[in-house]
């Protein structure tokens, strides 16, 4: 993976003035981002492909940003985690030039731009790493919110599908997955 | 009349001298000429182009516009710092407090000489430099990627590496056209005799918030 001209830590002031810290996730962090996955609603932890509340998950999660496989950054507020994003990239094969991207925030942090900065990282460090595209997937019923903020910022709905994912009780909910294009020249037009 | 911070600095290539001044007068730039090196094209068009903007800034109060011309007196590089526009969020900073590096340009054949370092360093040699705010903004859709052959991401990290060397350093904003596109940046350095207040204002201006 590149080296990223992006310099951590980096501070940024949320809508009600708390300073938050992003930085990437380093193996010292590995209680305190259990402790984070720990405090998220079941619900939203749920969804997940792994159970993120497990300090083995979590240790490879770091051993795959050690061996470039992702890059992960955290949300750093009075010495707990606030929010974890990661972009995961493939090694090998027809998927390299694909990135994962997942953001989760604590519910006290959310609507307070905090989710927008971690995105905006992840996207930068995309373009760094020469991915051509990002995507991102959602449950839709239980995070359209957060698919009509990355509408904003370009993702484009790119295919639904249908009673993919399941909840604790069995209802079913449809997966959207979101594509955003990362250009490396601009079009003149 | 020449500016008394006035500085000029002189560069040999193979092609023949290319002068370096800075604090240049509306008459020193009336001299001078943009009419063949900074056109517009169906490529690019550079962000400035015609001499009258260049007087309109080198009049405005403690602007520095500092050219790089040839012998034949073409402006083949040009720089600017002034105070921002008034509408814009910087001027709640305080006062005259913020300055922006507003245009930083060499023209396509003269790129790749180290120009554009030569140009910052005298544009930066200001009186007031330790007791303002200097910064700039990179807007991606202004940068010239066809004409240097750079990706978008490749044109920032060259533009980080050049400001960084000034001290200038990243800071976030969500200033809305800098928040437009991921590759977009935001640069700052702050002077020395900068109060801690004014810091404090400086980092909720970033984020468009009142104390």
């Amino acid at each position: 993976m590149p080296s990223t001209i992006t310099r951590y830590p980096k501070e940024v002031i949320l809508k009600d003035h708390r300073e938050a810290i992003l930085r990437p996730l380093e193996a010292v962090d590995r209680e305190k981002l259990a402790e984070f996955y720990r405090s998220l609603q079941l619900s939203l932890r749920w969804f997940l492909k792994e159970d993120p509340c497990d300090v083995n998950v979590i240790k490879k999660w770091i051993e795959n940003q050690t061996e470039g496989k992702a890059f992960s950054l955290i949300a750093v507020y009075d010495d707990r985690i606030v929010a974890h994003g990661t972009l995961l990239q493939r090694p090998y094969g027809g998927r390299r030039h694909v990135g994962r991207l997942r953001v989760m925030v604590a519910s006290d942090f959310r609507n307070l731009q905090l989710g927008t900065w971690m995105v905006f990282d992840l996207i930068r460090r995309g373009m760094e790493m020469g991915l051509e595209k990002i995507r991102a997937d959602f449950v839709i019923g239980l995070e359209d919110s957060a698919i009509e903020a990355f509408k904003k910022i370009d993702f484009i709905e790119e295919a639904v599908l249908r009673d993919y994912i399941q909840d604790q009780q069995g209802k079913y909910y449809d997966y959207q997955i979101m594509i955003k294009q990362l250009h490396k020249e601009l079009s003149d037009f | 009349m020449t500016h008394p911070d006035q500085k000029i600095q002189t560069l040999f290539f193979g092609e023949g001298s290319i002068t370096i001044r800075s604090f240049c007068s509306p008459d020193e730039i009336a001299l001078l000429s943009l009419k063949e090196t900074f056109v517009e094209s169906s490529q690019y068009n550079p962000i400035l182009s015609k001499k009258e903007s260049l007087i309109e800034a080198a009049v405005q109060p403690d602007a520095n516009v500092t050219l790089a011309y040839t012998e034949d007196k073409k402006v083949i590089g040009i720089s600017i710092l002034r105070y921002p526009h008034p509408d814009e969020r910087w001027l709640k900073s305080g006062d005259r407090v913020m300055m922006e590096v507003s245009v930083l340009e060499v023209a396509g054949k003269w790129r790749q000489k180290g120009i554009s370092k030569k140009l910052l360093w005298l544009l930066l040699d200001h009186p007031l430099k330790d007791d303002r705010i200097i910064y700039m903004v990179g807007y991606s859709w202004t940068w010239d990627t066809s004409g240097t052959g750079k990706s978008v991401i490749e044109y920032r990290n060259h533009l980080i590496n050049l400001f960084s060397h000034f001290g200038f350093g990243i800071y976030p904003t969500n200033e809305p056209n800098v928040m437009m596109r991921p590759e977009n940046l935001f640069m700052a350095r702050i002077g020395a005799n900068i109060s801690e207040s004014i810091r404090k204002k400086f980092k909720l201006v970033r984020f468009n918030l009142d104390e």
